[in-house]
């Protein structure tokens, strides 16, 4: 009874806040050379609404990142398709970067892939969202 | 053959019949019980996805950056006007209205548009639009102000021009009495010399060189005029919302918004059409949010129409709406370009080959023919087209696998359908032209 309950409470969790990972979560690159966190503008998201991301990026070390190239591709991967949008990446202070134009159209499973660059290392970080 | 020898093979035979006969009857139980069951109650996570759609979720309309007039009562009394004004085009009748009409919810009916012409494309709804970064089918327009320019001067639909429209709503008294209040000094296009009665770029060739005849400044003024034109006609379609409709009263019942007892809201089949359409059907994938679409583009294979080529959909449209001078970007759009988050941050790639925009399924009762083209006559075909899920003609079938719904299933799937009927919520003299 107690199990059902809170994997129901996890669920509905999950549908309200509209993140598998609730905001703040520290995700960490392949290599582990970058960890990425973000405020979303909109919180919780939803889809159909255009809106802007906070991106921190530190190294392993907890170092902000500062001034890296940040490339960015997403998607559904149950549906075989992208984002509904080209979201840009621009360094907006010490290890902070501002992700513009992220629009998802569908409920459902989302990942959003982060390819980052700072000059001596290269490593992708992926984001899953449950929206 | 004897009796006695006849009697076993009868002893046989009437087995044979009733075995047979209580399978059948099993069978037809089971069937019965499949179709006729009370439908079981939501889950929670069903009642999240219902509460998604639930009109009472949308938000009041968003002001359009792009237009500084769009919420202004006064610019939506003019554009009411103008929409139903048959002075905007080259015959003198043809309207707005006149394919938009407001008792089929501003669709015609038809097709495709019939107007001057012919059009490409099936006459879509405005109703609930204001909330669309996108206009038209495959989205080539990024606002409705800029959207209700381009047909006026189309020589399928209404084949005016801009100089003559900006002259039309500067010299009747009541258009150039609103529009100085709006827009500030009213321009002055008495000059036939400098202004000639008719001109605008890219139409007839007469039109088009006396358009290139003028100076730079007089064709910012027509264009600034004609774009103002549009802005008022958007303030008015901006009040054009959906209405709530029985699925409202059934929603808002299941998430416990109203006190109202589900049960005598919805049939068995309707709730079952609905339940189908939140999950088997996979519908809401795009038909989501509380206007039943995601305002995004998709090929779902639909076929062209007889004797037409496959629609190329949004890889045009996104090029047609990047050039377009009225764009969020333009001289005449009152946004900062930091606001034109849509337009700057549109996608490109093949997955725009033949996809379309996905359409409200609000009101789905007075709007048929469905689809681009009108393809579609009916939302049993509607919904048999995605059972099928046949190959795309270009691009790619975003919806390719079927979705195998028993035929009883797209009954309840079309039942449920015909819940999401429902008036237009805006006053009753904006359905009327104007005294």
């Amino acid at each position: 009874m107690y199990k059902q309950f809170t994997t129901t409470a996890f669920l509905m969790l999950l549908v309200v806040t509209g993140q598998a990972q609730p905001a703040g979560d520290v995700f960490t690159s392949e290599k582990g050379r970058f960890r990425v966190s973000y405020q979303s503008q909109l919180d919780p998201i939803a889809i159909n609404r255009m809106h802007s991301w906070t991106l921190m990026v530190a190294d392993s070390g907890g170092e902000p990142v500062t001034g890296a190239n940040i490339a960015i591709k997403g998607g559904m991967p149950q549906h075989n398709h992208g984002l509904a949008t080209q979201p840009t990446i621009e360094s907006s202070g010490e290890g902070t970067y501002l992700l513009q134009g992220l629009r998802f159209h569908m409920m459902g499973y989302w990942e959003l892939e982060l390819t980052i660059d700072d000059g001596s290392a290269k490593d992708t970080v992926m984001i899953p969202l449950e929206l | 053959m004897t009796l006695q020898e006849l009697q076993p093979r009868l002893r046989r035979f009437n087995r044979a019949m009733i075995i047979g006969g209580l399978v059948l009857l099993a069978g037809l139980v089971a069937w019965l019980y499949l179709v006729l069951r009370p439908p079981s109650p939501w889950t929670d996570a069903e009642k999240v996805l219902i509460r998604s759609l639930w009109l009472g979720g949308l938000p009041p309309v968003p002001a359009d950056p792009t237009n500084a007039v769009s919420q202004d009562p006064r610019a939506a009394a003019m554009g009411h006007a103008l929409f139903f004004d048959t002075r905007l085009s080259a015959n003198n009748q043809v309207s707005c209205a006149f394919c938009h009409r407001p008792d089929r919810r501003f669709t015609d009916g038809m097709d495709k548009a019939r107007a001057l012409g012919q059009s490409r494309r099936n006459t879509p709804s405005i109703v609930g639009l204001a909330y669309s970064p996108w206009l038209y089918w495959d989205g080539r327009r990024d606002s409705l102000w800029s959207q209700a320019l381009s047909p006026l001067e189309d020589p399928q639909e209404q084949g005016s021009n801009r100089m003559r429209i900006a002259r039309l709503v500067t010299s009747d008294e009541q258009y150039a009495a609103t529009y100085a209040s709006l827009f500030g000094e009213l321009p002055d296009f008495s000059d036939t010399a400098r202004f000639p009665a008719d001109a605008g770029p890219g139409l007839k060739p007469e039109w088009d060189s006396a358009w290139q005849g003028m100076t730079e400044a007089d064709r910012d003024l027509v264009n600034r005029t004609f774009a103002n034109v549009g802005k008022t006609i958007a303030a008015y379609e901006a009040l054009l919302l959906p209405g709530s409709s029985r699925f409202d009263d059934y929603a808002a019942a299941v998430i416990g918004e109203s006190g109202a007892d589900p049960d005598n809201l919805f049939s068995n089949d309707e709730a079952k059409g609905l339940r189908l359409f939140v999950g088997k059907a996979r519908c809401m994938e795009c038909h989501n949010g509380p206007q039943f679409t995601n305002f995004e583009f998709h090929n779902t294979g639909i076929l062209s129409y007889p004797g037409d080529l496959p629609d190329r959909g949004r890889i045009d449209g996104i090029r047609e709406v990047r050039r377009n001078p009225f764009n969020c970007l333009g001289v005449n759009s009152d946004a900062e370009p930091g606001q034109c988050l849509e337009l700057t941050h549109a996608r490109d790639g093949v997955e725009l080959i033949g996809a379309l925009k996905t359409p409200s399924l609000r009101n789905l009762d007075s709007t048929a023919p469905y689809m681009h083209r009108g393809q579609v006559k009916t939302l049993a075909e509607t919904i048999e087209h995605y059972n099928d899920a046949p190959f795309a003609m270009i691009g790619h079938n975003e919806a390719e696998n079927p979705l195998r719904l028993l035929p009883f299933e797209r009954r309840q799937l079309e039942a449920f359908l015909g819940t999401l009927a429902a008036p237009i919520a805006a006053e009753e003299f904006l359905l009327l032209p104007p005294r």
